[in-house]
């Protein structure tokens, strides 16, 4: 019998399965999982290893002295990048609107007037129709009251644009109920002695008038040209309870596409210049036309460029290639949308911009696991073998789950990239990298829902939405309503909450659950979904995904709460049988390669022994 | 304004119920009930009851003693809708809910004009079931 451990570095994690070899097979004893330190494939990784086979060691209670034979497998380095260019912006000019939706508007209709700062308003002539502007620092009582003298003495006040949060105690204290839109945080900057219309909607409703362009032309008195050139204005007022719009002589409301630089593709002898402004079908239409693709460059000072050659620097620091030599392989672009605050507002106001993603990912042939290999045994003191082409002993370890047969293909979700592999009839095993994994789903959610945290973005793809519905009930995203006896904490009440195992904790959005959950499933539908038909078609035989018979998914995604569900419903149409990898009937989608490692090297390898990678 | 009670004197504007004597009056609409010692300062009861009727939510105001958790906790007790502000003799203000041992929010005597009014605002937040402003 000899204690041998089988040692997987992968992208994110390093596994490690324990187990006695012996003349009768294998008897496993343990398994472990780390981070994997630095690049995988690279010296960097040794720390790593180590720590995963100590910590099998520790849950086997063997001694290291016990060890007779580290397996590892031959990885090579796979760098990846993520970049977003948002491709359109709303600029406010002159001031022309205010579009925000303030929590509480006071009173409703349609108000249109001069504006006139609250100080002015015992100069302005009875029966003309104002605005009144409030600025900061105002007490409602002593506002109410100006604005009452006012209207006592003839002025015809229409409608109040205030900078604190008081239009419901303001309207309540007047002799006339008029729309007020408040919380506008640069009301000073809103122009006097200008035509200005105010309108607030019922509670559950939205503006009408001020929302459609002919609305606007009837308040204004617009010509057809001047309709056309507001009609932007009136597009980005729709949805709102209230709004402000201020007809200034050069006011302008523009809606216009940035350039954000071009990618030129490579590839089948061939190269195209796309617009990333063109949006991601037509980037990945362009990929398409030049498949295979032999490498990607960017337009130098985008973000996009600068991502595209912070990877090729980075492999090379890894790898010592000459840059040169790198070649980018896959990209996946994403249409996403980004709220960013408009220029020129005044209430903070954002609009929702358009952006394209793109995940990018290289990889090499020049592996330097020798090194990882040699670190390890004068750190562990035993032998160490490097064996097993990737993709193929994932796949053997794969086959060890109850109810696979071949021909079988692996998906293996990671954080940089997604992996698949097919072992066909003859033992032939093919396997490929795609661009875009997890961590092109945590920056979509983290954009989309404008978190600005990659922690809480993190969270909201991990685990299910609730919304906390009192101190003592919440309402799960799915519909079942849970109780609690001791009551939850104000931070999270009323709240939209991710369910962790730690407990609930707060997703920092305004927007309902439904929306974060679409947002949520969305952006791994255009991943890992996307991904997953991406990569099979490349190793299906002829790329028809009839052919495959049974996908196995594994890596720290396949424990996802939903992710085999959206790829396996996605596969279902080509009758292929989608499922969690559970290897050895007993490890679930984990240690795949570890474990096919050791078995492998014991000779009891299922599936057919000779294999060619291809 | 809208109040049966609305001849009675209102010191918390035209969102507040006034001064009520018992809390089970089934003519008063259900209301944050704000309970104030007598010599609590009055600008602390104006922005509190400001500060819910800026989200729409009726308050009234009930006798208290002079310590604002104890008012908070017999506030949110007789308050139909199960909100109860406490505000004590020296400006501190505590905002309790019938169910929940625990004060949900507090504000030491002293605090500002802007924070009162967030707090009062948090209060009736609870009853419209919104999240609270002012906790992380």
């Amino acid at each position: 019998m000899a204690l041998v451990i089988g040692v997987d570095i992968g992208n994110s994690t390093t596994e490690a399965c324990i187990a006695e070899v012996g003349e009768d097979g294998v008897d496993r004893l343990a398994s472990s999982l780390t981070a994997t330190t630095g690049v995988k494939g690279t010296p960097a990784n040794t720390k790593g290893a180590v720590t995963a086979v100590r910590r099998a060691l520790s849950a086997a209670g063997r001694p290291a002295d016990a060890l007779a034979t580290v397996l590892l497998n031959e990885a090579t380095p796979v760098i990846s990048g993520l970049a977003m260019e948002t491709i359109t912006e709303t600029i406010i000019t002159e001031s022309t609107m205010i579009g925000h939706n303030p929590d509480t508007p006071g009173g409703e209709g349609l108000g249109v007037g001069m504006t006139v700062a609250l100080e002015d308003l015992a100069t302005v002539e009875e029966d003309v129709p104002v605005v009144v502007v409030v600025g900061a620092g105002a007490d409602f009582d002593d506002v109410a009251h100006l604005l009452n003298r006012a209207l006592e003495r003839g002025v015809d006040v229409v409608a109040a644009v205030m900078h604190g949060d008081d239009a419901v105690l303001v309207v309540n204290r007047l002799a006339r109920r008029i729309p007020v839109v408040d919380e506008v945080s640069a009301v000073d900057r809103v122009p006097l002695g200008m035509l200005a219309a105010v309108e607030v909607a019922p509670p559950g409703r939205t503006i009408r008038t001020l929302s459609d362009s002919y609305g606007l032309a009837s308040t204004f008195d617009l010509d057809a040209e001047q309709t056309r050139q507001v009609s932007p204005v009136a597009r980005a007022l729709s949805g709102n309870r209230s709004a402000v719009v201020v007809r200034t002589p050069a006011g302008d409301v523009t809606d216009r596409r940035i350039p954000v630089g071009t990618l030129t593709l490579s590839g089948s002898g061939r190269s195209l210049e796309v617009g990333v402004d063109g949006g991601a079908d037509a980037i990945m239409e362009a990929i398409g036309r030049v498949a295979p693709l032999a490498d990607v460059h960017g337009q130098s000072g985008t973000h996009v460029g600068g991502m595209l050659a912070t990877v090729r620097d980075t492999m090379t620091d890894v790898t010592g290639q000459p840059a040169s030599e790198i070649q980018i392989r896959d990209v996946l672009a994403v249409d996403t949308v980004v709220p960013s605050t408009v220029r020129g507002g005044l209430a903070g106001e954002v609009s929702r911009e358009n952006a394209v993603a793109l995940a990018a990912m290289v990889r090499t042939s020049r592996s330097r696991m020798q090194a990882v290999a040699d670190a390890l045994s004068s750190e562990l003191g035993c032998e160490t073998l490097i064996g097993g082409v990737e993709g193929e002993v994932a796949v053997r370890g794969a086959l060890t789950t109850p109810g696979s047969s071949v021909p079988i293909a692996i998906i293996d979700m990671g954080g940089g990239s997604t992996d698949a592999a097919l072992l066909d009839r003859d033992g032939a095993v093919s396997a490929v990298h795609v661009a875009g994994a997890g961590e092109l789903v945590t920056k979509l959610i983290d954009s989309e829902l404008g978190l600005e945290d990659r922690e809480a973005a993190e969270s909201v793809k991990r685990h299910p939405l609730a919304k906390v519905e009192s101190f003592f009930h919440v309402g799960h995203e799915d519909g079942t309503v849970q109780f609690f006896t001791d009551p939850l904490p104000p931070n999270v009440f009323a709240k939209v909450v991710t369910v962790t195992p730690e407990g609930l904790a707060p997703v920092p959005v305004r927007g309902s659950l439904e929306s974060v959950r679409t947002v949520r499933r969305e952006a791994k539908r255009r991943v890992f979904v996307v991904n997953a038909l991406r990569a099979l078609a490349q190793v299906a035989p002829q790329g028809s995904l009839r052919l495959l018979g049974s996908v196995v998914l594994l890596g720290g995604s396949a424990l996802d709460f939903e992710i085999p569900g959206m790829v396996a419903d996605a596969l279902a149409p080509y009758g292929v049988v989608c499922g969690i990898g559970n290897v050895h009937g007993t490890e679930g989608p984990r240690n795949a390669v570890a474990a096919g490692l050791v078995d492998v090297h014991a000779g009891t390898a299922a599936g057919p022994v000779t294999a060619a990678a291809s | 304004m809208t109040s049966p009670l609305s001849g009675v004197s209102a010191s918390g504007g035209p969102g507040c119920h006034g001064r009520i004597d018992r809390a089970d009056d089934p003519a008063l609409p259900p209301a944050v009930l704000v309970a104030v010692h007598d010599d609590a300062p009055p600008g602390v009861v104006r922005e509190v009851c400001a500060g819910a009727e800026e989200q729409g939510v009726p308050t009234a105001i009930l006798d208290a003693g002079p310590g604002a958790d104890d008012a908070g906790r017999h506030a949110a007790s007789e308050s139909r809708l199960e909100v109860g502000v406490g505000v004590g003799v020296d400006g501190a203000v505590v905002v309790r809910h019938a169910l929940v041992p625990d004060a949900i929010l507090g504000l030491d005597a002293g605090a500002s004009a802007a924070d009162l009014r967030l707090l009062g605002a948090d209060a009736a937040r609870i009853v419209a079931g919104l999240p609270l402003r002012t906790v992380g």
